[in-house]
């Protein structure tokens, strides 16, 4: 077997960037083990750089069709390693002097390196291996502030869903492997049984293991309960990555999965993912309305907009199957949207909260109260974060939406009609918790205890949180370049 | 060959898993549940391995063990860490944070 190697480059260097922190780690002492930080900065922008000429190559795959390297590959490839550095950049000042400093860089690598691999996977095998490769370092990560009790805390409940998870999901690759006798998404939907007019009750028993195993990588409710306080007690940049990146990645393994595995079930598979986002937004934003501490609201905003983000997957099954090429070219576009737009919203707002935490570690809504005054311009930013996280214009997040919702709407089904619809009321009910935030940092009076001077931010997250911002400004105003990427993004069935 | 039987121990065993995760009550019962829903359709591949006469599935079986071997030493070492910080490992007592 020849192993194309420039087509793994990216996953090559970020491996060697995380066996060289290792390494590194164990030479430097003191102040300089910041160095393992930029090492991961530096290893990410490289892959990025050389992914970029893999942009315009024709589709390649390798490893006996176990890995495939097409342009949705590519373009989700760019976003994970854009958002692996943003989040390592974001990390560097609250992890500095950390006793596990060397150790967060290399296991974050190793989360990132789960995340090339998924969207190249064309195998349930690559695919369980890849899910795990996100996940397993991530239960590390969230228990390593050792003396906190919340943080272990943490670590505990996401380690029992995310094995949960996992047994669910291989007991539903075996029931697949026994209904079709193979792994290989193709070959499974061209398998006699995924085709049949009556498929086998073993195959949709499969499907839906398999559903609820990404849902709790997605955070879709009913499988959600993990995650409000994984990322309340875990080290907030590790949050920032589980809702954004490791989220990405469960969206890309599910639309892999059904889109290619199973188009002929789409009729089965596409109003019970409706139900599901239906659910899933509408308790995220409810529950989000109650809370009192920022992360916490944070991580159900995520939750909401997972809901939106299932309504492309769960449209394209009710657009009977993968022949009608355009509208599902559409649907996957819009999530490539949603997805890069939500990334540079919800990481600005977790720069930002990051920032913040050094003054105030229980992160409350309260303490952010008067940081209109003491602290003008990241508040102004983080304003700017949650007005786009509520998708009002001229801020970023209105045409994230407005793609999936176009989308949805062409689709010309009722279901993406009702989930478009449903999509619009819940962004309504967002607009009350995220504009909250906004009037108590700026008509909030300050607790009479605390101090009205300023809040000073470390410069490196003020750096990070103007780039979030002007991120989330140009994509407001003119959106055009973003579509592009987003429109390269075109998946191959079969290579 | 007879299938049935393995395959219904298997479901047996996945729900038994099932039911020790989300009804926990002790660390290293917890962990030992995990074990028993990943060996199920360990139990679940190799049958159908058998009956398909394809060893893919003995192949995936193997990954599977290795993988959940890894994932297992990060559960004891959470579980370790609980311990030594609140002298139990009893998991239902930990509700610091709610909603």
């Amino acid at each position: 077997m020849r192993i194309d190697y420039a087509a793994l480059a990216p996953e090559l260097v970020i491996t060697g960037a995380a066996c060289l922190v290792l390494l590194v780690d164990l030479a430097v002492r003191g102040r300089t083990r910041v160095i393992s930080g930029y090492i991961a900065l530096v290893g990410s922008l490289l892959a990025i750089v050389l992914l970029i000429p893999k942009m315009f190559d024709a589709p390649t795959s390798t490893l006996n069709g176990l890995f495939v390297l097409d342009h949705f590959a590519v373009v989700m490839k760019i976003i994970f390693l854009a958002v692996a550095a943003y989040v390592i950049w974001i990390a560097i000042p609250p992890m500095r002097g950390h006793r596990y400093e060397g150790e967060f860089v290399f296991l974050l690598l190793c989360s990132v390196l789960g995340t090339l691999l998924m969207p190249s996977s064309r195998d349930l095998l690559m695919l369980f291996v890849s899910l795990e490769l996100v996940s397993a370092p991530a239960f590390v990560i969230a228990g390593l502030r050792k003396v906190n009790p919340l943080s272990n805390e943490a670590a505990l409940k996401f380690f029992i869903f995310g094995v949960l998870s996992a047994g669910i999901f291989v007991y539903g690759i075996s029931l697949i492997y026994g209904a079709t006798g193979t792994t290989s998404l193709a070959a499974i939907a061209a398998s006699p049984a995924a085709r049949a007019a009556h498929p086998p009750a073993i195959l949709f028993t499969g499907i839906v293991f398999i559903v609820a195993a990404f849902g709790f990588k997605v955070s879709a409710v009913p499988f959600h309960f993990w995650a409000p306080d994984t990322y309340e007690g875990a080290p907030t940049p590790l949050a920032a990555f589980l809702s954004v990146a490791s989220k990405a990645a469960g969206f890309v393994g599910l639309l892999l999965i059904l889109y290619i595995g199973f188009p002929a079930l789409a009729k089965f598979w596409g109003p019970f993912l409706g139900v599901i986002a239906i659910l899933t937004m509408t308790v995220g934003n409810v529950v989000a309305l109650r809370q009192r501490q920022f992360v916490r609201l944070l991580a159900y905003s995520s939750i909401a907009h997972a809901g939106y983000m299932l309504i492309p997957i769960a449209v394209i099954g009710s657009k009977a199957g993968v022949g009608s090429g355009s509208s599902n070219a559409t649907l996957i576009r819009s999530l490539v949207i949603y997805l890069a737009i939500y990334s540079i919203m919800q990481l600005g707002a977790f720069a930002v909260a990051i920032g913040v935490s050094k003054q105030y570690p229980t992160l409350l809504v309260r303490d952010l109260s008067g940081l209109g005054r003491r602290a003008p311009l990241p508040a102004l930013a983080l304003a700017a974060f949650l007005i786009a996280l509520g998708g009002i214009p001229p801020f970023g997040g209105w045409f994230a939406k407005f793609a999936l919702f176009t989308a949805a709407i062409d689709a010309g089904t009722s279901l993406g009609l009702v989930l478009a619809i449903a999509m619009v009321v819940n962004s309504v009910i967002s607009l009350f918790y995220y504009l909250g935030v906004v009037r108590v940092m700026y008509l909030g009076e300050t607790p009479e205890a605390q101090d009205e001077g300023a809040v000073s931010f470390p410069r490196t997250i003020a750096a990070a949180t103007a780039l979030a911002f002007i991120g989330v400004v140009f994509v407001g105003i003119y959106p055009e370049p973003f579509a592009r990427f987003a429109d390269a993004a075109r998946l191959v069935l079969h290579v | 060959m007879y299938v049935a039987a393995p395959l219904l121990l298997s479901a047996f065993m996945f729900s038994c898993g099932v039911y020790g995760v989300l009804a926990r009550r002790h660390g290293v019962m917890l962990l030992m549940a995990v074990e028993l829903l990943i060996t199920s359709a360990n139990l679940n591949l190799i049958v159908f391995s058998q009956l398909l006469k394809n060893s893919l599935g003995n192949i995936i079986a193997l990954f599977i063990i290795a993988v959940t071997a890894a994932e297992v030493g990060i559960g004891i070492a959470i579980v370790m860490l609980l311990y030594r910080q609140r002298s139990t490992v009893a998991v239902d007592e930990l509700h610091l944070m709610k909603w």
